[in-house]
């Protein structure tokens, strides 16, 4: 795979996944 | 009063509505036409500009009036009734032909422990399990087979929402993160395949070029908006059960991340199984590469059948991770409009649910004929590419200007997590309409300059028919007095 699609697949990770961990963790933050 | 258990049920409600068939076949193939990786841009670009803005709205609006669609509509301004009225039809429309794509999904959930559609799976899907006719003007005989799916997916419909909210929070508990497994299995399996970097290579290799592309950017937009269950009135009934106090902004933003991630996950899994089939069968992945139908029901079906091992497995998977992640979606419009039902015409959940799926099921018998398919696929562009757009576009000018955006985010910022700047009353009262008006526009040029899919010129009259026939029935029902009003 050439490192502009290994970059690509980690930025959309980042981006959706990394968010979401953050959304959720607020989330948790203020239930605690 | 109906509430949700617990947010983590009103959460898994949106996520599920939220993701559907579409994530799976429609947004890959849209990546990898659009840029590839450098899509991404565009699309993040899109969340944050209409997509999480007109979600935010919606929850909102949901949770002050608590209400369904049209009532809450009405609420904001009596004139506007019929604007939500038309979003909980075009939402019954669509769970019709989405109803009969799940029983598609269903047969071949069981067709796959013996892998029936080996060898030719295109000749087995059109001829064979659909009997596809010359035309539209050809319905043909009635697929028993599908009568029957249909029956257990409208029957499982009514089951699910006959109870309520209680009922669909604990449906969505299992039905949402079930298919993310099962998707998480055929990424991995698919990524362990042999030439599945070639797969990936096509779906996430950036061509930045392409971001100069006025289209590309449409292309965004529309994924996002139709990807999110705007503007059918799913996400104001669903925000209708929340407490007094919950959050919005947090809730929108985790919704459409979940959203997109999940479609994210999708592109690995299938274009890892795509290049696996090019590998196998010496076909360019140009050629393979296709979304809609044709990947779930033909593409992907062959490749699965070429696995070296549990082939049938991978089938029962891809079929049960498609049904699940449907029948979500499917039910919340069903859910949006029963809900505009009872709160117009102060009619029991029970009743109301009953009367919805016992129409729904029988016109759904149209579209489980030979000529279905065509059906399906005129419904579907004329309802999602205009209908939709148009209801896109007047709750942002009613929430905008009648409701008042600066309004709607002191209340946000009241009870969210996450505060939202004076940006998301600019983006719902003048970026969202420009974006909506620019995709009504371009996809009116390309129906007048090209038609659409090859279809006869009446058929297409028939489509935008469908389209005025919502807004006809939405404007009479919005004008009937009910008994609560007189």
């Amino acid at each position: 795979m050439s490192a502009g699609a290994i970059a690509m697949a980690l930025f959309g990770s980042m981006v959706f996944y990394g968010g979401l961990a953050y959304c959720i963790y607020r989330a948790m933050k203020k239930k605690e | 009063m109906e509430n949700w258990q617990s947010r983590f049920a009103f959460l898994m409600a949106a996520i599920g509505s939220a993701v559907g068939l579409g994530n799976i076949w429609r947004f890959p193939y849209v990546a990898y036409k659009n840029g590839g990786g450098a899509f991404l841009i565009p699309y993040f670009v899109a969340l944050f500009t209409v997509g999480i803005p007109l979600l935010i709205a919606e929850f909102a609006v949901g949770s002050i009036f608590r209400k369904s669609a049209p009532s809450s509509l009405k609420m904001i301004s009596k004139k506007a009734e019929w604007v939500g009225w038309w979003g909980v039809f075009c939402a019954f429309f669509i769970s019709i032909y989405y109803s009969t794509i799940m029983a598609w999904c269903l047969c071949y959930l069981f067709h796959s422990f013996s892998l029936i559609w080996q060898p030719d799976a295109a000749n087995f899907f059109y001829n064979k399990f659909l009997g596809v006719t010359s035309s539209p003007s050809v319905l043909g005989g009635i697929n028993i087979q599908i009568v029957f799916a249909l029956l257990f997916i409208w029957v499982s419909i009514y089951l699910i929402l006959y109870k309520g909210v209680k009922s669909i929070g604990k449906v969505v508990a299992i039905t949402v993160p079930l298919p993310t497994i099962l998707l998480l299995i055929l990424a991995l399996r698919g990524l362990t395949l042999p030439a599945a970097t070639t797969g990936l290579e096509f779906y996430l290799s950036p061509d930045f070029s392409k971001l100069a592309s006025p289209s590309v950017w449409l292309a965004a937009y529309a994924q996002i908006f139709f990807s999110l269950s705007l503007a059918q009135g799913i996400m104001i009934v669903y925000a209708s059960f929340l407490k007094k106090g919950s959050d919005i902004s947090n809730n929108a933003f985790i919704t459409a991340l979940a959203d997109g991630g999940t479609a994210f996950l999708a592109g690995f899994a299938v274009f890892s199984v795509l290049g696996y089939l090019a590998y196998q069968t010496g076909v360019p992945m140009e050629e393979i590469a296709r979304g809609g139908i044709g990947l779930a029901f033909i593409t992907y079906p062959t490749a699965i059948a070429k696995m070296p091992f549990a082939a049938s497995f991978f089938g029962i998977i891809f079929f049960t991770a498609l049904l699940t992640f449907g029948i979500d979606s499917a039910f919340s419009m069903v859910e949006s409009i029963t809900n505009a039902f009872k709160d117009k015409f102060a009619i029991s959940r029970e009743k109301a649910t009953f009367v919805v799926c016992m129409i729904g099921f029988l016109i759904a018998l149209i579209l489980a004929t030979g000529g279905g398919i065509f059906w399906i696929d005129i419904m579907d562009h004329f309802i999602s590419n205009f209908a939709l757009v148009f209801i896109g576009l007047l709750e942002c000018l009613i929430f905008g200007y009648i409701l008042g955006g600066e309004k709607l985010r002191k209340y946000v910022n009241e009870v969210s997590e996450i505060k939202i700047g004076k940006w998301f009353s600019i983006m719902l009262k003048l970026f969202a309409p420009l974006v909506l008006i620019s995709i009504a526009l371009a996809t009116m040029a390309e129906l007048i300059s090209k038609g659409y899919g090859g279809y006869p010129a009446w058929t297409l009259v028939v489509g935008m028919f469908i389209v005025i026939f919502a807004i006809i029935i939405s404007v009479v029902v919005a004008r009937l007095k009910c008994q609560q009003e007189q």
